[in-house]
């Protein structure tokens, strides 16, 4: 529940607090509350804030100024003159979508199986609605990718789900795209097998004219996203990555457990997609299986478009089926923002980060906590989509 | 076949199912005189010499598992009880008797007394979950399909092979079941409810609750629903008039059986007097001989349709929006049917008025997660499910036609229907004492109360909470399932 | 090497064990790290009815002992005090685990269909450690297997050497990039059309179409890749896949080919000859009718598979059936392994794309032993020819002490129709029943 305080710091009775409060229940959209909450800077006091890092305050103060983290902490001072929110729930950073097809219909090139020099980030529409209904469910960033369908579809994008157009592509080229699972072939167009694919990428990677995406991807400075299902798939996006030399990240594996006993040898991080309800037993428990794992882990919805991402319900069926909820917590936050290698800005409540933050009334893990507001850049950014 | 004495055609072995179960109910009715109330924080010394009356004993054989002393042999100790009915205990025992429970509150064994223990501390204890409605043990053609018909008894389509589906959902939590499907057609059987516990075929896993099962609205216009409607009344009609005949024929056939008997004894008297003449002599009768009235022609589905007229079988119809809901109200108030509605995904304007008519509601993941799937449609309202309950509607969710995939998350989905607005006491009700009322079960599961079946599923936290796991589940006093003993078994 | 071996008896005091008694052979180690790497783990000790160990011995009754995937001991009624006991009974018999020579598993994933001539292509990329077809070959009896690429290419790259227990790691690969494959015969030109209508845009629209077009492709690849090695020679550009094939000539290396038809066999015979390249034969179905080709050319065959079908249909001759053409081709069909024992040829037998179903290896040994093969000609063409011919006959092929602990228990005679293999072991473990 949020409650407003005046903003010189004196609070209003107890009876009126309650009243505004319910009032904001009904009314969440309504100006006068977003005229206060439109400001970049403010601090809001929180019964638990989780930093993202796997670490939780309790009844700590984030300061926020200008849109980014000024400080984070139990009893801070609040400068004079500043807007507090006071809030009975949960403080954690927006979360982050490691893969989602966001924002048009048009980002697959269809007519060649390797594209690598095509980005996402020129075929977007902002104002896909699918954006609002991520960010209501407390999805702050996407990492945005073209639809499974070529071998290397092209370059992924990380996008603001809310924000001023200007600064929503927070990184225009943030990771190649690569499938070596099923939906990545065709049988019409070469190639259409396995080892074909791995004979393609072989050859491209060790082509001096590759493209310049390839390239960069080839020294490291482009993280390849490598899309693999079954085992055997892991296996050899494993074997490339060491080849290639990519900075690989394995995105979907159906055994997660499996691809990890893979993917940790080869020091490779792991990007689960959200379990869902009609998940095969063995699937669920191969995701407990995880447990507490050190490994460094991120979600990834995979949808295209669609009215939720499923990430929160995702990691909450993983945990109830025995995975580490800190891990699980990370993995939606800190850790995806790592991988991405945005950490410096998203992911994580810390001084100089971007102040993208969700607001909860409970455990964000528990399927019926709800979201009570989302923020991004330090403006308040929901219209109440998932809550009310 | 006596068909004469069997007027309602009662002679087909779904028909006799049928009446098993009815018989059930009547027998059954001894819970209610009993009283399955809750007797919570109650102190009761079982040693006391104070007994409850046990029930009859010829009524006592038609429920399983009926408790023979009244001693109670079995205590689960030390729990935060959550009853299904809106009350929570912290550190409370349960007493059990013979499979039932003889009460909930604080309770000490008596000593030199053989009783169980079962340690429950910090442990959450929650009524067996109850699915009221769910294709989880039908077999993939029975599930879907557009064959259908009032006649059609949805527990033989059970696939007896596959035990897999049936023990994932156990090991989640949900201990009884009633059968339903999802068929392109408007009759979609008669269903029952039973215990996840047993193999489905076996007979202590039945629990009776049977009720006939329709689908209307199925073409999304008005005059297709309007023939839905119509297809139903005359559906009710047909069977009403069906009854009409098949008495006509019982009262005709108990006069032509007089007249025959009458004309038997005529004829023999005739006979007798002519027994002396020669047979050229001997004269016809003049009597006429009464004809035999015709039978009518079998029908089982109207039978039982009109069971349902009688109010003796209650009836589950299948929609999504107001419409069909109007129109299943209209049905109700037409025939007196004993109603309740399942789907409902898109019947927010429709809440009100199934408040008024006081039915319950069985909703699938398409109206207590509306939204999840549907994209940009206007009608979808987020808080359906809330809407229900805020309104004193009795709410079961349900697994529906997704049970395969959805009834081991049955708590789940009740858990994220509170970030839907639910309170999480309604939809803690909405798997447990809701769908037993709607089944008419509630004297034997979903809650846990003095009298109901002794079936409970222990958590090691919050049900709601995603650290939780069931640590075990009991049914009818027993075990059935144990977490501790699955994990060893699961590892390769 | 032999103190380590000692150093093993010692540690697990086979005092009992008289290895002369049964006339086992010399113990010898395989020069395989794994057999040194772990000894605390228990023996375990095989008793059967008989052991036939494929190099001429039958113990009967017959035990093996294994330990850490190696056989220990093979012979008569061997003791060993704390091994794990694993009893078949009177009636088992126990022989080395069979060898597929040609398996051809999953074709569509195993096909790279956009363009004829793939040389660099390697099966090893698409192996799925996941796949039912590994348990599918175990139930019959294989422990170890040639992955054949798929024949819808003309030349279609390596295949892989397996054993048919996966491990997590690449153990289990024994060979990932195995003898090139290429397919004469209608196979590789099934799916390609020659355009009429619309725009030419399938990758399907392609030559070859005929068996003809098919042969034309194969040589002309090889001659390409004739003026390129000259070429590069010069200082040329290079060509990755022509390099590959001019390597291959270089070395006189193998090439298999799959040729059912006599013309067939007779186009691999010749195109081997021109580009001087060792034969392995594929299947060879019509081998029969000319083995002293195949004797002359000193191809290696690898028969098979035969398949119990009425007469007309096998290759598509139509359902007529009845004309004496026909019967002849029917009969001869199944009595091929026979005739061409009889005729010298040794050969090694294969299932193809049956491998991994009811009707693979196990299936294929016991009609050749059933219309006339010599059941031990027959089991040597499961496990010893194939082992050599593959180059792991160091490891596996016969039971040795020091080789793979990879055998098969049967319920009977092997290779008898009503016979089948009760329990696999893969490198000293016995494969999941229930997953089998």
């Amino acid at each position: 529940m949020m409650r407003l305080v005046d903003s010189r710091g004196s609070s209003c009775s107890r009876s009126t607090a309650r009243r505004v409060s319910l009032w904001l229940g009904s009314a969440l959209a309504c100006s006068s509350v977003l005229a206060s909450a439109q400001e970049a800077t403010f601090a809001v006091q929180a019964k638990k804030v989780l930093t993202g890092t796997g670490e939780a305050i309790d009844s700590a103060v984030v300061l926020v100024e200008n849109g980014k983290i000024r400080a984070v902490g139990a009893g801070l001072a609040i400068p004079a003159g500043w807007t507090v929110h006071q809030h009975d729930g949960v403080v954690m950073p927006g979360m982050i979508d490691l893969g989602a097809t966001l924002g048009g219909s048009e980002l697959l090139e269809n007519h060649e199986s390797l594209t690598p020099d095509l980005r996402v980030a020129e075929g977007l529409d902002l104002w896909d609605p699918s954006f609002a209904a991520w960010l209501g469910a407390g999805v702050t960033s996407v990492y945005v990718i073209p639809p499974t369908g070529s071998v290397i579809p092209g370059s992924g994008a990380v996008v603001k789900t809310a924000g001023a157009a200007a600064q929503r592509i927070v990184a225009a080229e943030a990771g190649l795209e690569i499938g070596l699972n099923a939906g990545a072939r065709r049988r019409d167009r070469a190639p259409t097998s396995v080892q074909g694919t791995a004979l393609a990428l072989r050859d491209l990677f060790g082509s001096p004219e590759a493209q310049a995406s390839v390239q960069r991807a080839k020294r490291g400075e482009l993280a390849v996203f490598a899309h693999a299902d079954g085992v055997g798939e892991v296996r050899l996006a494993a074997q490339l990555a060491k080849e290639l030399g990519w900075k690989a990240r394995l995105v979907g594996p159906a055994l997660p457990d499996q691809a990890l006993a893979i993917a940790r040898g080869a020091a490779i991080p792991l990007v689960l997609r959200p379990l869902d309800y009609g998940a095969e037993e063995r699937t669920r428990r191969s995701y407990g299986a995880l447990g507490a794992t050190p490994h460094p882990l991120g979600f990834a919805s995979l949808a295209q478009g669609g009215a939720e991402p499923g990430l929160r319900r995702g990691a909450a069926l993983a945990v109830r089926a025995g995975l580490d909820p800190a891990i699980a917590l990370r993995a939606l936050t800190g850790g995806a923002a790592a991988m991405l290698g945005l950490e410096a800005r998203l992911g994580t409540i810390a001084p100089g980060r971007d102040a993208d933050l969700v607001w909860l009334d409970g455990d964000p893990l528990d399927l019926g906590t709800r979201i009570v507001a989302v923020f991004v850049d330090g403006k308040r950014a929901d219209r109440g989509a998932e809550g009310h | 076949m006596k068909r004469s004495t069997d007027p309602v055609g009662w002679s087909s072995s779904a028909a006799r199912a049928l009446q098993r179960a009815a018989a059930w109910i009547r027998a059954a009715a001894w819970i209610s005189a009993a009283g399955c109330a809750p007797v919570l924080g109650s102190e009761h010394a079982f040693a006391s010499p104070q007994e409850p009356t046990p029930p009859p004993a010829e009524q006592a054989s038609a429920a399983p598992a009926a408790p023979a002393a009244a001693r109670p042999n079995l205590f689960v100790q030390g729990a935060r009880v959550l009853t299904g009915r809106g009350e929570e205990l912290a550190d409370a025992d349960i007493a059990i008797t013979g499979g039932r429970i003889r009460g909930v509150g604080d309770f000490q064994p008596p000593a030199n007394s053989d009783a169980k223990v079962v340690d429950a501390r910090g442990l959450t204890i929650v009524p067996g979950f109850v699915d009221a409605a769910s294709d989880l043990l039908l077999e993939g053609e029975a599930r879907g399909g557009r064959s259908g018909g009032s006649e059609l008894e949805l527990a033989l389509s059970i696939d007896p092979f596959d035990d897999r589906p049936r023990l994932g959902a156990l090991a989640a939590g949900v201990t009884s079941q009633a059968l339903a499907r999802a068929a392109q057609t408007v009759e979609q059987g008669l269903s029952s409810a039973r215990k996840l516990a047993y193999p489905p075929r076996e007979a202590r896993a039945a629990l009776g609750a049977p009720a006939l099962n329709f689908r209307i609205g199925l073409g999304r216009d008005r005059a297709s629903k309007e023939r839905d409607l119509r297809g139903l009344i005359s559906l009710f009609e047909g069977a009403e008039k069906y009854h009409g005949e098949l008495e006509k024929y019982a009262k005709e056939l108990k006069e032509y059986e007089e007249k025959k008997a009458e004309y038997d004894k005529k004829v023999e008297k005739e006979r007798e007097k002519d027994k002396d003449k020669p047979e050229a002599e001997k004269t016809a009768s003049k009597e006429k001989e009464p004809k035999k009235p015709r039978e009518p022609k079998e029908d089982l589905g109207k039978a039982a349709l009109f069971r349902a007229l009688q109010g003796e079988l209650p009836v589950v119809i299948q929609l999504e929006d107001e419409l069909d809901v109007e129109n299943a109200l209209e049905l109700r108030r037409k025939f007196g049917l004993k109603l309740s509605l399942r789907g409902l995904s898109r019947a927010r304007a429709a809440v009100d008025a199934v408040a008024k008519a006081g039915v319950p509601v069985l909703l699938e993941v398409d109206a207590i997660l509306p939204g999840k799937e549907l994209t940009r449609t206007p009608t979808v309202a987020r808080d359906l499910a809330k809407a229900f309950v805020d309104a004193g509607v009795e709410v079961a969710f349900v697994s529906g036609s997704r049970g395969r995939e959805l009834a081991p998350h049955l708590v789940d989905l009740a858990a994220e229907s509170v970030s839907r607005g639910v309170s999480r006491s309604a939809a803690l009700r909405a798997i447990t004492y809701g769908p037993a009322r709607a089944l008419g079960l509630e004297r034997r599961v979903g809650s846990i109360a003095e009298g109901c079946d002794a079936d409970l599923v222990a958590f090691d936290g919050d049900p709601f909470s995603s650290a939780a796991r069931v640590r075990w589940v009991m049914v009818d006093g027993e075990i059935v399932y144990a977490a501790d003993r699955m994990e060893g078994s699961a590892q390769r | 090497m032999l103190a380590l071996f000692t150093l093993c008896f010692a540690a697990l005091s086979f005092e009992a064990l008289s290895l002369e008694a049964q006339g086992a052979a010399v113990p010898k180690l395989a020069e395989d790290p794994r057999s040194a790497a772990s000894t605390d783990t228990r023996p375990i000790l095989i008793q059967a009815g008989a052991v036939i160990d494929a190099k001429g011995q039958r113990f009967a009754p017959g035990s093996v002992l294994v330990k850490d995937g190696k056989i220990l001991a093979v012979g008569s009624g061997l003791v060993a005090e704390n091994a794990e006991l694993r009893e078949f009974g009177a009636r088992a018999v126990v022989t080395p685990g069979l060898i597929e020579a040609n398996a051809e598993l999953e074709p569509l994933e195993r096909a790279e269909e956009g363009v004829e001539i793939t040389p660099r292509l390697r099966l090893a990329d698409g192996l799925d450690p996941e796949s039912r077809a590994w348990a599918g070959l175990r139930r019959n009896g294989v422990t170890s297997a040639f992955l054949s690429p798929s024949g819808r290419s003309v030349i279609s790259g390596r295949g892989a050497v397996v054993k048919t227990m996966p491990t997590a790691d690449d153990r289990w690969i024994l060979d990932a990039a195995g003898a090139l494959k290429a397919t004469t015969g209608q196979e590789p030109s099934g799916g390609n059309i020659v355009p009429r209508f619309g725009r030419p845009n399938s990758i399907f629209y392609r030559r070859p179409t005929t068996r003809m077009g098919v042969t034309w492709e194969f040589r002309k690849a090889f001659s390409d890749a004739q003026l390129y090695a000259a070429a590069r020679q010069a200082g040329g550009p290079l060509d990755p896949d022509a390099q590959v094939l001019a390597d291959l000539m270089a070395s006189k290396g193998e090439i298999r080919m799959r040729a059912r038809l006599l013309q067939d066999i007779r186009t691999a015979i010749r195109l081997a000859e021109e580009f001087g390249l060792r034969l392995v034969i594929e299947e060879g179905i019509e081998s029969f009718r000319s083995p002293e080709e195949i004797l002359a050319a000193k191809a290696k065959l690898i028969y098979g598979p035969t398949l119990f079908q009425p007469a007309g249909i096998v290759f598509g001759f139509g359902f007529g059936g009845g004309s004496v053409r026909q019967q002849e081709t029917d009969r001869n069909y199944l009595a091929t392994p026979a005739r061409l024992h009889a005729a010298g040829v040794e050969f090694a037998l294969g299932s193809a794309e049956y491998a991994a179903s009811d009707r693979g290896l196990a299936h294929q040994a016991a009609i050749a032993v059933h219309f006339g093969l010599p059941r031990e000609v027959a089991l040597r063409a499961c496990t010893v020819v194939p082992a050599t011919w593959l180059g792991i006959d160091k490891r596996v092929g016969t039971l040795e002490v020091g080789k793979d602990a990879d055998l098969v228990v049967w319920s009977g005679e092997p290779f008898e129709l009503a016979t089948r293999p009760v329990a696999v072991m893969v490198d000293g473990a016995f494969a999941d029943a229930q997953e089998d």
